[in-house]
């Protein structure tokens, strides 16, 4: 077991290299200029030319990216070329609001997506079942963004009940914390919910016909000690994977919903840096989603052996 | 088979009846849980508001503002117990002390609590001398002071400076600086700061390196008094030395010195608002100095007395325009900049909002290329002057006409350099005449690229509409779609395009136009041009400038360097109970010298 770990997680070293090399180069090959979007519209080529020179912008592709490597291994990830300040200490920022929107989201999405997905697999092709999917569908198909808005104007502008956006620390207050979070992680876990409910109503489907199922109904068992305790483990599987999926978008997937409810989160941070063009903050932010995906993955492959005793780590 | 069924079926439909049971359980549970959350204490609640009459035009710098001796209204803190309430208007002030009574027995106004304001646009710093953006400048105003200040009639008034002498030949000037003004680490302000924050000027910012060009010595004779000396007149200089914009903030010289040409790492400052942190993405945090030293005289746009109301001032980055409309609807936060201008109405109608027109904003500017490829020539960029039609242009940018205008004038009519001579040449919009034009020209069909930003809607509207007129004249435009950083970059080579468009913010002293300089993109090289600007700079009467000023733009109407198609108006909001003056003049606001109230 320990020694799958370690080899797991020593996969990750190729993954990152091979990612920063890729994020790197394409941004490079990029038109776009980080210098003349910061110095501003009046700026003059002469000023640009040397902010370019004192960043080391003007040196060749390849020595920068070196450079980059050989700051890296050190631990020192370099400075934002907008916002002058370490790299590092900006990914650190975002990572509590990315992971809690991330959690209560993901919470969102299980307790949305399992039950429908459940009941939908259980009254099969009846009008609650299409019903479901029907909602699913709608859920799937509905701008993020239009979601979020509609969310805003219902319960903060005109309830008053959540902040319109922005992040409270858990430091600062927790309860503020998660009403900052509330609705955007509502509008995230709602069109996520929709792949879970899919998901779960499809295993459930081919559990519930299986022997032992209806060896369980024969012996008298009560539905729901069936249908929960054991079909729904074995439905699961599956859905775990989906799981896996859906977090991996939550954590750096979702410069949308944080746009709209200005969530200082990592998937702006990515989205915002390619904008600016702003290198060193680009590799890593990437760095960090990339991590986060692996380790992710893990944590899954590990449930699963763990849920079911089939599964052997090879 | 058939029991069996009908037994299973209940059995399923017991179940299920369960199931949901569960479900709704689970969902009652988590509802009840954030409703708690939600209404459960509210956090830190001490709301020092209440509420005067607060200034909503703009083009009329009303004195609104602090008339003095009134009398100081003790606050009533309240606590805002509308947990249950159900109209818009929550307002939620972090922290900030609870009111107290107003210092200085003349201020009217109400102290306390935190001012919030939804920025557009991330600023990446406060150092407002290494860069002239906009979203730069409205933080750091309230951190850094200059030696004169702007007034409602854009006039320049001494603010760090007491008073002050230009020798008649103009190659000497004077500075007696107050006394007694701290910075917010404790020191006291000298001479010796500002020659060393000249000298980082001199060699950081634009206006800075075009005024030492002229500047030879800049010294400080006593602790208190500056000496310039020049080696001819340079009649823009005590303009570029006022604030808010032209780059010649105050702070201590040794910050000055080891920053260098580089950004400033610390900011400090003499205003009445010091700096508490930068969160990129989350908030510019700053709070109120309580050893600043305001000036006496009454608040006058950016001159004049200051005083902050509010305890702390948080500027926060909200991207995207509906959430900072809904933000200040919910009363998140007090004002928001660059709101859509189709809410205009629906929000004129609100009564917790105002709505404001900024009259002007900016003006529309084509660019064109006359480094290198067919719009170098002249006359080809004459046709194209004949080609656009200026109010279909602005239409499609702009939309409804409440927010553009078309004048003829480089500086708008609320300027004291506005003037009409070169009219017949804007906008003659004859389609025939450029047509005749480019036939006169050395114009051979080659592709005029327009570079247009697919990500800035207003200004790629520009771009569409411009490439439309221009064929329509029989050259061969091509729109080059990209997105705006992408323009930014590219407009610096020559080589990328033909033609870019761009917003010119306003500023009083008429020769900072941006497309002026030869090293600007665009390359406006002309001995004739810097023969009028050699005479501008150095000529000192007002009169005298304004008939040079007249020359000049009888000559960018005959070469064409740049085509200005017209003025266009910005919106911004701000909560009703947000009193005093944030936009005493259509520029950028100020968030000293306001409050709010209940």
């Amino acid at each position: 077991m320990l020694r799958y770990l370690l080899r797991r997680l020593l996969a990750l070293i190729p993954v990152l290299i091979l990612v920063s090399l890729i994020s790197f180069t394409l941004v490079h090959l990029t038109p776009g200029d980080p210098v003349a979007q910061i110095l501003g519209d009046d700026a003059t080529v002469d000023e640009i030319e040397r902010v370019r020179h004192d960043l080391g912008l003007d040196r060749p592709v390849y020595e920068q990216y070196l450079i980059w490597v050989g700051d890296a291994l050190r631990g020192d990830l370099g400075q934002s070329i907008y916002v002058n300040q370490p790299v590092t200490s900006m990914i650190i920022e975002r990572a509590e609001p990315t992971l809690m929107l991330a959690i209560v989201a993901l919470f969102f999405t299980l307790i949305i997506g399992i039950p429908s997905g459940v009941i939908a697999a259980i009254k099969h092709n009846s009008y609650l079942d299409q019903s479901l999917m029907l909602l699913a569908l709608l859920a799937v198909s509905m701008p993020n963004f239009w979601l979020g808005l509609n969310l805003i104007l219902l319960f903060s502008v005109y309830i008053g009940w959540f902040p319109t956006g922005g992040y409270t620390p858990l430091g600062e207050s927790v309860v503020g914390a998660f009403k900052s979070v509330m609705l955007p992680a509502i509008a995230l876990g709602f069109s996520q919910a929709a792949l879970v409910a899919r998901m779960t109503r499809a295993s459930m489907l081919d559990v519930i016909r299986t022997d032992y199922v209806r060896t369980a109904r024969a012996k008298g068992l009560p539905a729901s000690r069936v249908y929960i305790t054991h079909a729904l483990k074995n439905a699961l599987l599956p859905t775990i994977t989906v799981i896996g999926l859906v977090l991996t978008v939550l954590i750096g997937g979702t410069v949308v919903t944080e746009t709209v409810f200005t969530i200082p989160g990592a998937g702006r941070l990515v989205v915002n840096s390619v904008i600016r063009r702003d290198y060193p903050v680009i590799q890593g932010a990437i760095m960090m989603v990339a991590t986060a995906y692996v380790l992710i993955n893990l944590v899954i492959d590990l449930i699963y052996v763990y849920v079911d005793p089939r599964i052997r780590l090879s | 088979m058939l029991s069996e069924e009908h037994e299973t079926t209940s059995k399923v439909r017991l179940s299920r009846r369960r199931m949901l049971q569960m479900a709704a359980g689970a969902g009652a549970l988590s509802l009840a849980s954030s409703l708690l959350a939600a209404c459960g204490g509210d956090d830190d609640d001490d709301d020092s508001d209440q509420e005067t009459s607060g200034g909503d035009s703009t083009d009329a710098p009303t004195a609104t503002a602090a008339a003095e001796g009134d009398e100081p209204e003790e606050t009533a803190a309240e606590d805002d117990d509308s947990e249950e309430d159900a109209d818009s208007g929550t307002e939620e002030d972090d922290g900030g002390t609870d009111g107290g009574e107003a210092t200085g027995g003349d201020a009217p106004g109400v102290m306390g609590g935190t001012g919030r304001v939804a920025l557009y646009s991330e600023p990446p710093t406060l150092d407002s001398s290494w860069t002239t953006a906009i979203v730069v400048l409205v933080p750091s105003q309230h951190v850094f002071e200059y030696l004169f200040a702007w007034d409602s009639a854009w006039d320049i008034q001494p603010f760090l400076v007491d008073s002050f002498e230009i020798a008649a030949d103009g190659l000497t000037y004077t500075f007696q600086l107050r006394e007694g003004i701290k910075f917010h680490n404790g020191d006291e302000m000298v001479a010796d700061d500002i020659v060393k924050c000249f000298n980082r000027w001199g060699q950081l910012v634009g206006e800075g390196i075009a005024a030492y060009e002229s500047i030879t010595d800049v010294v400080a004779v006593d602790d208190y008094t500056v000496e310039i000396s020049l080696s001819k007149p340079f009649s823009p200089l005590l303009a570029y030395l006022t604030g808010p914009g032209g780059g010649m903030m105050v702070m201590p010289g040794e910050i000055a010195e080891a920053a260098g040409t580089e950004r400033l790492e610390e900011y400090v400052g003499t205003g009445p608002y010091s700096f508490v942190e930068h969160i990129p993405d989350r908030h510019i945090l700053l709070e109120r100095f309580e050893d600043y030293s305001p000036r006496e005289e009454a608040p006058d746009a950016y001159a004049g007395r200051r005083t902050a109301y509010f305890e702390e001032l948080e500027f926060i980055t909200v991207p995207d325009a509906a959430a900072r409309i809904a933000g200040v609807e919910a009363g998140d936060y007090h004002w928001a900049e660059e709101v859509t201008r189709d809410e205009h109405e629906r929000l004129q109608d609100s009564s917790d909002v105002e709505a404001l027109v900024i009259k002007p904003l900016r003006f529309m500017g084509i660019i064109f290329n006359k480094a290198q490829g067919p719009m170098a020539d002249p006359v080809l960029r004459q046709a194209a002057l004949y080609a656009f039609n200026h109010e279909e242009i602005m239409a499609a940018a702009f939309g409804p006409p409440d927010f553009w205008r078309l004048q003829p004038s480089l500086m708008p009519p609320e300027s004291v350099w506005f003037t009409e001579v070169g009219a017949e040449f804007y906008n003659p919009y004859d389609p025939d005449r450029a047509r005749e034009l480019v036939e006169q020209s050395a114009y051979n069909g080659e592709t005029v690229r327009w570079m247009g930003p697919s990500d800035r809607e207003d200004y790629f509207a520009v771009a569409l509409t411009g490439v439309q007129h221009l064929q329509d004249v029989g050259i061969n435009a091509e729109l080059v779609s990209m997105d705006w950083g992408s323009v930014v970059e590219r407009r610096t080579n020559p080589e990328e395009y033909e033609i870019f468009n761009t917003g010119f913010s306003f500023n009083p002293e008429p020769t900072t136009l941006s497309f002026i300089p030869a090293n600007w993109p665009g390359w406006w090289e002309s001995e004739a041009k810097e023969e009028i600007l050699d005479r501008i700079m150095t000529a000192t009467d007002f009169d005298e400038r304004f008939a040079i000023w007249e020359e000049f733009q009888q000559l960018y109407f005959e070469e064409v360097p740049a085509i200005r198609v017209g003025d266009f108006f910005g919106l911004s909001i701000f909560r009703s109970n947000l009193k005093g003056e944030a936009l005493p003049v259509s520029s950028f606001p100020i968030f000293w010298n306001v409050w709010l109230e209940d």
